[in-house]
């Protein structure tokens, strides 16, 4: 399921949603701009991305096949190795009890769904400009 | 209206007290049978409107509380030979077809009433006119050009056709894509959207699922395109605008008809009638991320939600 793309200097992304439609557009979205964009489908497949090769930046969705996006952000937060790593999570609307249990896994800010390319982006550049790993 | 609600417990004395509402019909004058397919806001407020304008002695049956015995309650209505029967929603209407083929029907806040009405009835959908719709989209939207629907030929297509002169008056051009399973409703929203400069949702039960209206939603957000929805659900979804029905004014619109069936009118020569009355609900801020200018004239009324 892991799809990689390795283009040449900009910062790293992985997207972590069960839905091929808002993972593709996702993926479309970082693309053009130059983002190396990795997608996982499954909660284990996340986990795996994420030790393998540590990104600056992850989209999660909270329903995962698998596992939940909030183990996986708590997990983030409790390994030295990723402590780094920004973390987005993908919400639905109106599920504000979401985004709270969110922020208390550790999560960096949410993205509200459906999104359009020039909000997640805005949020991605302010998140990365911020990061101790690098900017974009 | 709140005191018609009750619990399933009740059932017997409700029964009794359906009854009660039947032998209770006050003699003289004109005897109407109000057949609520449950005590919810809609119907209580589609029943304030019509009662207003259609002045007469009015039994009420609340069937959501009949427990599997709506249709023998409706056969006794009928059997006490009301001149006229409301039915206010879809279950409503259902029963009392059912029960009837003589005393005239007018339904009201109905969807899905099929393709050919008995003879007998008459109605009041809760569809806003199509073409009240067209003209409220190119205000919304003023650079919209072509509009693509999906729809299932089977449902929805008379709304489709209805759409399409009032289309080409406003300068628009309805892109229609027919499909008769999700599969291909979800084709036709990928496949079409280089084709369309926005999309208009149809209460259709084959192309209007969960699935579908997620996948519009993102791909028209990411394109920048619109997506009007037919329901405010949808625009708390991430739709940018829907028209919503006013329950009073469709009341009011069955009582119009009801008072010309009344009047000696056949009701299979009225057929039904569209809602043209409504508010507008919009989503502030998928509106703003495909550049809808929210300071026009129609936004004071409007109901705006999302975050």
């Amino acid at each position: 399921m892991e799809n990689r793309e390795k283009p040449g200097g900009g910062a790293s992304i992985l997207i972590v949603d069960d839905e091929p439609f808002i993972a593709q557009s996702l993926l479309r979205i970082f693309r053009r701009e130059g983002y190396a964009v990795r997608v996982a489908g499954r909660a284990e497949e996340a986990l795996a991305a994420l030790r393998d090769d540590p990104p600056d930046l992850v989209f999660l969705d909270i329903m995962l096949p698998g596992g939940s996006g909030l183990g996986i952000c708590r997990t983030i937060r409790e390994d030295p190795l990723l402590r780094g790593v920004r973390v987005v999570l993908l919400t639905a609307l109106g599920r504000e009890s979401d985004r709270e249990a969110g922020f208390a896994a550790g999560a960096d800010d949410y993205i509200t769904k459906p999104f359009s390319p020039a909000r997640v982006l805005a949020r991605a550049r302010t998140l990365l400009d911020s990061s101790p790993i690098g900017g974009a | 209206m709140t005191g018609l609600r009750t619990t399933r417990g009740a059932r017997a004395a409700l029964l009794g007290a359906a009854l009660l509402l039947l032998l209770a019909g006050p003699a003289g004058g004109t005897e109407i049978a109000v057949l609520f397919s449950s005590d919810t806001e809609p119907y209580v407020r589609a029943y304030e409107g019509f009662a207003e304008k259609c002045p007469a002695n009015y039994w009420k049956v609340v069937l959501s509380t009949m427990a599997g015995e709506e249709d023998r309650v409706t056969r006794d209505m009928v059997g006490r030979r009301p001149d006229l029967i409301p039915a206010l929603g879809t279950s409503a209407y259902r029963v009392a077809v059912r029960a009837t083929d003589r005393i005239p029907i007018v339904f009201v806040l109905v969807l899905d009433y099929g393709e050919e009405l008995p003879p007998n009835v008459a109605g009041a959908s809760i569809r806003i006119d199509p073409a009240i719709q067209i003209q409220t989209f190119r205000r919304l939207f003023p650079e919209l050009g072509r509009l693509g629907v999906v729809f299932d030929p089977a449902n929805t297509a008379h709304i489709v056709e209805r759409a399409r002169a009032e289309t080409e008056k406003e300068g628009m051009k309805i892109v229609p894509f027919p499909a008769e399973d999700l599969g291909g409703a979800l084709r036709a929203y990928g496949e079409g959207e280089e084709e369309v400069d926005g999309w208009w949702l149809l209460p259709d039960r084959t192309t209007l699922t969960s699935e579908a209206v997620d996948f519009v939603l993102q791909r028209s957000l990411e394109r920048g395109v619109p997506v009007i929805a037919p329901s405010r659900k949808y625009v708390e979804r991430g739709a940018q605008a829907a028209l919503l029905p006013d329950y009073r004014a469709i009341g009011s619109l069955g009582a119009e008809i009801a008072l010309r069936i009344l009047k000696g009118k056949q009701p299979s020569s009225i057929g039904i009638r569209y809602a043209e009355t409504f508010r507008l609900a919009v989503n502030s801020r998928t509106a703003r991320e495909v550049s809808i200018d929210l300071s026009g004239s129609w936004a004071r009324d409007a109901l705006f939600v999302g975050d």
